[in-house]
């Protein structure tokens, strides 16, 4: 934060001509409180352009006249100015200003946080560096009140889900906007395959300097058509003044599963159970029953033959203690007119399941330069990204997940003389074999340019103009194997795909700042942007290859196909904000926003958005003046209207899609049903906080009120099917998000160089429904699946499904609640079928929060910090195979160990149904029901890291300005409040488990050498 | 301040330069096109015809599943769930609905849109327009006859026979008022149906007609040969014109059945000589591990196989002669130690047409209804055609009653998706060959009977929550 900082205080205070009388030289030396050196400070003589930063050592060197007034100013410090007189030497120790002052980015303008309106958070660089996930939005887990992520899948790379104080739209996206260095960037994905890759994990997180979270009104409201779901703004390191520094800073650690998933059957307790369905059903002896599964079950026979040695194919696809390393190498340095920064980047992770891994080279180059009234900065990076994935995402039989699920231990991964057993009678594929000869890679890389001409027309008014260019290039390779797996039925099968994505914008923005009096704080801007993306791909298969090693479409003769398309959108928009202050005691913050989207007809396509916000800094009232309890103290509250447009493209008109064929000919087909007035989701939000510092700012924190509500929601309104279609998107729909958020920072402990601070933040999210789509007969359009249903009046998608009563101890038969749509009978019924469907709790979490610790001697520091999530449930999918009590588990696929506990003679009291001669889910008791709903309430132990500094003369005889040691653990701990939650708590918004590499712990140590 | 108003100036400068209006945004249309201007030509209209073909070739229709589910339900076939599909095979459907609903509704949307199209706006040759219509009528009658056999209530004890309920017959496309249709009867949608395939087969003309890949004039006659015997069951003086369609395509279609040494052959020819409809496959428009061959052997995604049992009704393997052709080592063998069909879905990729309506069925037909109208002698003479042609002899069978022609049928079209339709208009229920395989239903151990509301499919509850007009089946 500080280097950005630096500069934004830069511009700000550079505001003069050149020009100037030289007379004497003055140096002298920077220092903090605590009389450590300053280095990048700024030295300026009142009044004019004439400055100098201060060196690594804190010196500086300016010349001035006698009287003149050097400014010294650092961020994070308040300024100090001294009158030039005799002596020719002038040492400075700046003090620390309190924490309320810092500048906030918002991406379109930098603000001192006493002038904002809205409580934004700001995750700073080294609570991002350390944490060595593939994707830097990971390091936001637990730090920003109202924001969770979702992690999907722990495959390194893959993409993660991000909402921001819940979920307003039914149909349409709730993820948040992007922005890097102030320009909307896509954050979508880029591949077909199963694996997908983020393209976020290629912004390496080096180069971050911070990340600013936007919630509220009044700074969301400025990105109007594409703000309703919040707004991560994300600013990039840029150089700063003095010599040439070199940091390099370097990564090693392992991995491994930060939760064990559920047990499964052993081979002998798979034959127990085998040999009990043929006993419960037909009433055989044990004897004869488990002679008639040894004989019949798929492999049953060569494993007793063999000893009863057990396929250990869940130990083999977990990668044990899987390695990864990052290495990073930045330079910076220059002068107050002229200065850069360069980094260049390595990562490398292996995945936890086998056959994954994932690379990323990075470099970037940002140039500053300063030339009278023109302030030119360009930023440049390009990110190339590897990722080797596999198959997830659902019980693919080539999955390596779904082989810990699904394989029968009775098949062995090996052939007695070592090489892969690909004749394996089961339909679930060898995924180690697989791992092995299959390639399924994703290689991505993205390069963005921005670059910002400001003009200083005078004192007060600015002209900005930025050009920024983002160009995606993804490239995607799979191939299968003839020997076994997916393609032996075509001999082979290989696909490739390179999908280019490009984005232009243009922004070009007159910013007035003007202080009248000292007391009136005046701050203007107004902006158009045009933003264009256009979007190819081409991609190609084949099957049948003649030979061994070859990988490429071009060997793969037999059914070739190919498709390609092209696909664009445009953005158009005018913005005025407006931000007056008086005295910094009372802050007015106006916004509006006209927007223009090619997603709509033709005379829908502009919005009009806006915002009002008001602050109060009741800490600067006389009243309060020179309060040693209260040092700041403010009162916060936002209005405004934001948009989605987060439709797919062409929704609005009724085409004819063109690309189906029949018996080789062309076939024409309707492909969407059109609506000419579809336009913007529109989102009221308000809400109202209290940031405050109090006892020497000892505690401080912030506490607010949210409420958000969506509607004209975008909305996949289902059609009957006998139209042809199943649904027609339609502004309809009203959504309310509403909650508190804390974040609370306390020094609980502050003897001399020791330091105690804890620090917190809550949030709750209560999600409602508030209209939907209505029928010709005026009724609302429920959308109830077979395992949600979004209703009026209800949290959006709760769970409906059928009620488990659970295991009859007489008979051992499952039982169920009767149930029912609207006030369900709790009555037991003995079928599924006689059961109905009912609301069984929230999907989404209603409170998520972090609460951590930092201690801090010296050149010593402990940070940990806990997240936690709750109020929802999780639905463990796949159980209706591995909790069945019949056949799937025991002779076709695998049960879970947990089938143990199976009823077995009456009075049995258990929740395990008895074992049946069936492959019926649901007439056995494992079809969808509260059997496998489970609180999700969790506590994870997400981040704990270490650190140690040498002290800066041992640093200074290894030749090294600094030398850091850490050593960082993360989710090292989980607690769930559900012991019956077999997988990991922290799964994707939909609350539906799925096969994916489980989420993942670490244990890393790095080195920071600074020189 | 001059200044200030120059760089101004400089701003509305570039701002206008880079600005644009609101025909700037507009989208580029490089893969569809504005419905409106869609169709402008007969060839036009004819690709848009071609898509209900391609809609009728998915997977969840004529692709694989409408297909074995008429059999994977009955005594011939049944899921080993192998990897988990073909849980129809156990007839447990849930509320959440189940069958072809969709995919069928969606080949009836675009017979629509060809049928509604204002042919006097398009150019090209008027017949050709009026025979793409025609084709489009008798494919609508085809799509409904199929749903009417999955959801319709007739079979359904106590819900009305031909007066309960059948489905929506839908005649328009987007037309706001018929957005949600409700259930017509039964008897309803039958008249609808061979209403539909009158006015579709004096449309067409058979000089204007394609392969047997698309509807031709026999094909539309044989849709209403098989759709009024099947009708037969609850409106008996349909069996008379059931007999009348299958008569003309026997005389008038050019096809003739196919020889015993020819017989294995016409499961991968395209438009062989006893094909009267069928649907185009290739290798690349094939519907892959999805499709028929894939079921009936992969490794994986293999699950449908031939139900054997030792019990009193009899199997596949008990009622054919050792010499049939249609159960040759080349038909018949097994698939990772199960029984399963080989030959009838040759090509593993699925690149073979499949063939829905063939020229021996019309025989049965005939034959069957000639019997019902009391005509024994003929009857038999059409009966006999079909083995006598399999090399099995003339006069194979001695009499001519329903029991032998629905023998002849099973082993004619086994794993062609008759079977289950033969069972229940011929009111019998499912029989039970095997508990161990049959897993029909476990908590009675035995397959449904005839009336049980299991043999008619639930419908999903999208349907119902988006169609206030709509009505679940009875008993879900």
């Amino acid at each position: 934060m500080k280097k950005l900082n630096f500069f934004v205080t830069l511009s700000l205070v550079m505001v003069s001509v050149w020009g100037f009388a030289q007379d004497v030289t003055i140096t002298g030396n920077v220092s903090d409180d605590n009389s450590l050196a300053l280095p990048g400070a700024t030295v300026l003589v009142e009044g004019t352009s004439n400055g100098v930063t201060t060196d690594f050592d804190g010196n500086y060197s300016i010349s001035a006249s006698v009287g003149d007034v050097l400014v010294f100013s650092y961020v994070g410090f308040d300024s100090k100015s001294t009158t030039v007189g005799n002596s020719s030497k002038i040492n400075v120790q700046l003090n620390s200003s309190n924490e309320l002052e810092e500048v906030v980015v918002t991406g379109i303008t930098s603000r001192d946080r006493k002038r904002l309106t809205s409580s934004s958070v700001v995750v700073s660089s080294e609570l991002i560096e350390g944490i060595a996930l593939s994707s830097p939005d990971q390091a936001l887990q637990g730090r920003v009140a109202g924001l969770r992520v979702a992690t999907t899948s722990g495959t390194p790379g893959a993409p993660q889900e991000i909402r921001i104080r819940g979920e307003g739209s039914i149909s349409g996206s709730n993820s948040p906007l992007f922005v890097i260095d102030g320009v909307p960037v896509n954050n979508s994905t880029i591949s077909p395959l199963l694996t997908d890759m983020g393209i976020l994990s290629m912004i390496n997180a080096s180069d971050i300097e911070s990340i600013t979270v936007l919630k509220d009104a009044s700074a969301t409201a400025p990105y109007g058509a594409r703000g309703s779901n919040g707004v991560i703004v994300i600013t990039t390191k840029s150089g700063s003044a003095g010599e040439v520094t070199y940091n390099l800073s370097t990564q090693y650690g392992f991995q491994n599963y930060a939760r064990d998933e559920r047990a499964m059957l052993t081979g002998n307790q798979r034959l127990e159970l085998g040999a009990e369905t043929i006993i419960n059903d037909f009433g055989w002896d044990k004897e004869r029953a488990t002679n008639y599964a040894l004989a019949n079950f798929a492999g049953a026979a060569a494993w007793d033959a063999g000893g009863r040695v057990d396929g250990r194919w869940e130990e083999m696809i977990k990668v044990k203690d899987a390695p990864y390393q990052s290495y990073d190498l930045s330079a910076s340095g220059g002068s107050a007119q002229e200065n850069f920064r360069m980094s260049v980047g390595f990562k490398n992770t292996v995945g936890t399941s086998v056959g994954t891994d994932f690379e990323s080279v990075s470099g970037s180059f940002t140039y500053k330069r300063k030339a009278g009234r023109v302030d030119i900065v360009t930023s440049n990076r390009v990110t190339n990204s590897i990722q080797n994935g596999i198959h997830e995402g659902g019980s693919y039989f080539g999955a390596p997940q779904a082989n810990r699920l699904f394989m029968s231990p009775f098949q062995q991964p090996k052939n007695p003389d070592g090489t892969w057993n690909i004749n394996l009678s089961t339909s679930v594929f060898n995924t180690l074999y697989l791992a092995e000869m299959n390639i399924q890679q994703n290689d991505g890389t993205r390069a963005i340019s921005n670059t910002t001409v400001t003009y200083r027309i005078n004192d007060d008014l600015k002209f900005r103009t930025r050009y920024a260019l983002d160009f995606t290039l993804g490239v995607s390779h799979e191939y299968r194997n003839p020997h076994h797996g997916d393609a032996k039925g075509t001999n082979g099968y290989s696909y490739q795909n390179t999908s280019r994505s490009f984005t232009w914008s243009t922004n070009n923005s007159l910013e007035f700042d003007k202080t009248v009096d000292d007391v009136h704080f005046i701050s203007a801007v107004a902006q158009m942007e045009f933003q264009k993306n256009k979007y190819t791909y081409n991609s190609s298969s084949g099957q049948n290859v003649p030979a061994d090693g070859l990988y490429y479409v071009n060997s793969f003769g037999t059914n070739e196909s190919a498709s390609g398309a092209f696909s664009d959108w445009k953005q158009l928009s005018y913005l005025a904000l407006l931000n007056y202050s008086y005295m910094d005691k009372y802050v007015a913050d106006f916004s509006f926003k006209n927007e223009g989207s090619s997603r709509f007809a033709k005379g829908f396509r502009f919005g009009n958005f806006w915002s009002a916000g008001i602050a109060w800094n009741i800490s600067n009232e006389n009243f309060l003046d020179g309060s040693k309890i209260v040092n700041n103290l403010k009162l916060r509250a936002s209005i405004g209207e934001t948009g989605s447009n987060s439709v797919g493209l062409n929704q609005y008109q009724s085409l004819f899609g063109y690309s189906a064929s029949y018996d080789d000919n062309g076939a024409v087909y309707p492909s969407s049903f059109g609506n000419l007035l579809l336009s913007w989701e529109k989102q009221q939000l308000y809400d109202i906080g209290l940031d405050f510092s109090l006892l020497d700012n000892r505690v401080s924190g912030s506490i607010g009120y949210y409420n958000r509500n969506t509607n004209d929601l975008l909305q996949s309104v289902p059609l009957s099917t006998t139209s042809g279609h199943s649904s027609q998107t339609q502004n309809v729909g009203e959504v309310e998000n509403k909650g508190i958020e804390i974040e609370l920072s306390s020094d609980v402990l502050k003897l001399g160089e020791f330091t105690w601070n804890i620090y917190a933040n809550y949030a709750t999210n209560d999600n409602k429904v508030l209209k939907l789509a209505k029928d010709a007969d005026g009724n609302d359009i429920n959308l109830d699946g077979g395992y949600n249903r979004t209703r009026v009046g209800e949290p959006m998608g709760v769970w409906y499904i059928r009620g488990w009563a659970g295991v009859n101890s007489d008979t051992g038969n499952p039982m169920y609640y009767k149930g029912g749509a609207t006030d369900p009978s709790m009555e037991i019924v003995n079928s599924y079928g006689a059961a109905s469907q009912m609301v069984q709790g929230d999907r989404i979490p209603t409170y998520s929060g972090g609460l951590g610790t930092r201690l801090s001697f010296k050149n010593f520091y402990l940070d940990g910090n806990l997240y936690f999530a709750g109020g929802h449930k999780v639905f463990e999918r796949w159980n209706w195979y591995t909790h069945s009590t019949n056949l799937l588990s025991t002779r076709y696929y695998q049960g879970a160990a947990k089938l143990m506990e199976r009823w077995q003679k009456p009075g049995d009291v258990t929740g395990v149904p008895r074992m049946r001669w069936s492959t019926s889910t649901s007439g056995t008791g494992s079809g969808t029901t509260s059997r496998f709903l489970h609180d999700g309430d969790f506590v994870r132990l997400r981040d704990v890291v270490m650190g140690y500094s040498l002290p800066k003369a041992t640093a200074n005889r290894l030749g090294f300005d600094n030398v850091g040691f850490s050593v960082r653990g993360l989710n090292l701990f989980t607690w769930v409040k559900d012991p019956d939650l077999g997988v990991d708590p922290e799964i994707r918004n939909s609350g539906s488990w799925e096969i994916y590499t489980p989420p993942l712990k670490s244990i890393s140590v790095g080195l920071n050498l600074k020189f | 301040m001059k200044n200030i108003y120059k760089y101004l100036m400089l701003f509305v400068a570039v701002t206008v330069i880079v600005s644009c209006s609101e025909e700037d945004l507009e989208p580029t249309l490089s893969l569809d096109k504005d419905l409106s201007s869609g169709i402008t030509s007969a060839g036009d209209l004819a690709s848009v015809l071609n898509s209900a073909y391609d809609r009728m070739s998915v997977t969840g229709y004529y692709g694989r599943n409408f297909i074995l589910d008429g059999d994977v339900r009955t005594d011939n076939a049944y899921s080993n769930m192998n990897s988990g599909r073909f849980a129809s095979s156990g007839m447990n459907y849930t509320s959440q609905g189940a069958g072809p609903w969709g995919s069928i509704y969606g080949v009836i949307a675009i017979t629509n849109i060809v049928i509604g199209a204002d042919t006097a706006t398009l150019t090209g040759s008027a017949a050709q327009i009026e025979h793409t219509q025609g084709q489009a009528y008798a494919l609508r009658a085809l799509a409904h006859f199929d749903l009417l056999k999955s959801y319709g209530q007739h079979f359904v004890t106590g819900q009305g026979g031909a007066s309960g309920l059948g489905v929506p017959y839908v005649k328009t496309y987007k037309v706001p008022e018929n957005l949600t249709p409700a259930r017509a009867t039964v008897a309803s949608n039958v008249g609808d149906i061979v209403n539909d395939l009158t006015i579709g087969i004096g449309m067409m003309s058979q000089s204007l007609d394609g392969s047997s890949s698309y509807m031709t004039v026999a094909g539309a006659y044989a849709v209403l040969a098989r759709a009024a015997l099947y009708a037969g069951s609850v409106d008996g003086s349909l069996y008379s014109a059931a007999g009348d369609a299958a008569k003309w395509v026997i005389d008038n279609s050019g096809r003739s059945p196919v020889s015993a040494a020819g017989f294995a052959a016409t499961y991968s020819t395209d438009n062989a000589i006893n094909s009267v409809f069928e649907l185009a496959f290739s290798g690349t428009d094939s519907r892959g591990i999805n499709g028929c061959a894939y079921i009936l052997r992969g490794t994986s995604y293999g699950d449908v196989r031939i139900l054997t049992g030792t019990g009193a009704n009899p199997d596949l393997y008990d009622i054919f002669d050792a010499t049939d052709v249609r159960f040759a080592a080349n038909m018949v063998g097994t698939a990772q130690g199960y029984p399963t069909v080989l030959g009838k879905y040759p090509t593993m990729n699925g690149s073979d047409n499949i063939t829905p309506i063939r020229i021996e069925e019309m025989h049965l037909i005939y034959a069957e209804s000639k019997l019902r109208a009391g005509d024994a002698a003929t009857a038999l003479m059409y009966l006999n055609n079909i083995p006598a042609i399999r090399g099995l002899g003339a006069g194979y069978y001695a009499s001519a009653t329903i029991e032998n022609i629905l023998l002849e049928r099973r082993k004619e079209f086994y794993f062609e998706g008759m079977r289950y339709d033969d069972l229940l208009r011929t009111g019998q229920g499912m029989p039970l060959i095997d508990s161990f395989k049959q897993l029909n239903d476990d908590l009675t151990g035995t397959p449904p009977a005839y009336g049980s509301y299991r043999t008619s499919y639930p419908i999903g509850t999208a349907e119902l929550n988006a169609n206030p007009n709509m009505v679940e089946n009875y008993g879900y």
